[in-house]
């Protein structure tokens, strides 16, 4: 048996299953109970001469400290008001000017974006009908002002294509 | 319960059980009122509601950090090594029910000639009556450390104070 459970237990330290468990050893184990009964006593005895200290602050300085305690509390409770105004305010202000960005970007960064995607997409499909139209493209010959296709697939674009394929007809 | 209401009787409650563990560590007792005095200052600066359901190791933790700062400053201005420093009470418990004086003083002693750290438990337990758990917390270290600790401080006296007395062992 762990001697220290011994200790734990006269001190009234163990609990639910540990305890339990100590107790069924304990039944069986004279040595143990004899140690057990040792160490309560010593512990009874360190416990009527650890009696309340009477030595405490010095009245002048612990009126002093109370004071000062007061004037702590009262600077923490007005620092706590800001911050619980501050924290929402700030929370709410970010949130906005993110919202806003977002809404701004989706206009000036995105739409922009897309829009030169597709104009570039119109350049290249009248390039490569003009070319055919002419017969250049089967002639294998490229006119040096026109884009040449690559692997190009743009299923957003497939309005555009359809639309502008022939802008001719 | 108002903070300043909570801080207000934690000082009531706790003033000289923190002042008599204080003085363990630094050795003198205006060190100790010392210490004990900023504790609570610090104590005044956190938010006391949040903190109350763990007040007791916190206040013994922090008392524990600022007698260690005022001990090391004695001992920077000292040619005393810091282990020579007397820790012991010289003055009588006022207290000697069941325990003899001279019984209650030799145990005294004995307790006084254990190491600091185990003269640290013994307080913490026996005076201030904390758990292992609070002990652990306001130590930082393990519940299962302070069990080990606490049983070789106990087991040192147990052995020393029956060889004195074997009249107390079981019969």
């Amino acid at each position: 048996m762990n001697e220290t459970q011994a200790t734990a237990y006269a001190l009234n330290e163990l609990h639910g299953k540990e305890r339990d468990s100590f107790e069924s050893d304990l039944a069986g184990d004279i040595k143990l109970q004899g140690e057990l009964q040792s160490t309560s006593r010593v512990a009874d005895a360190l416990e009527q001469i650890m009696v309340e200290p009477h030595e405490g602050l010095e009245p002048q300085a612990r009126e002093r400290l109370i004071r000062e305690i007061a004037k702590n509390q009262e600077a923490w409770q007005q620092r706590r008001k800001i911050v619980r105004f501050a924290v929402p305010v700030s929370l709410a202000a970010a949130a906005s000017i993110a919202a806003l960005l977002w809404v701004a970007g989706g206009k000036t960064t995105q739409a922009p974006a897309m829009a030169a995607a597709a104009a570039s997409e119109r350049v290249f499909v009248r390039a490569e009908s003009t070319a055919m139209a002419s017969g250049e493209g089967t002639k294998g010959e490229q006119p040096t002002n026109t884009l040449v296709p690559q692997k190009r697939v743009m299923p957003w674009n497939a309005k555009v294509l359809g639309a502008d394929a022939d802008p001719g007809r | 319960m108002p903070p300043e209401q909570i801080i207000t009787e934690a000082l009531a409650r706790y003033e000289r059980l923190l002042v008599s563990y204080a003085k363990e560590i630094t050795g003198d007792l205006d060190s100790a009122r010392d210490a004990v005095q900023e504790t609570f200052l610090r104590l005044s600066r956190q938010d006391v509601v949040a903190l109350e359901h763990r007040l007791r190791p916190w206040l013994f933790l922090v008392c524990r950090n600022c007698a260690i700062d005022h001990r090391r400053k004695v001992v920077r201005f000292s040619t005393e090594p810091i282990e020579d420093l007397d820790f012991a009470s010289n003055e009588p418990g006022p207290d000697h029910r069941a325990v003899a004086a001279e019984d209650a003083n030799r145990l005294r002693d004995l307790v006084a000639g254990l190491p600091r750290q185990q003269r640290e438990l013994i307080k913490l337990k026996f005076e201030a009556g904390l758990s292992y758990k609070e002990m652990a917390e306001a130590l930082k270290t393990s519940v299962s450390t302070v069990g080990v600790q606490l049983h070789d401080a106990i087991k040192t006296l147990r052995r020393q104070w029956i060889d004195e007395n074997p009249e107390i062992l079981p019969t």
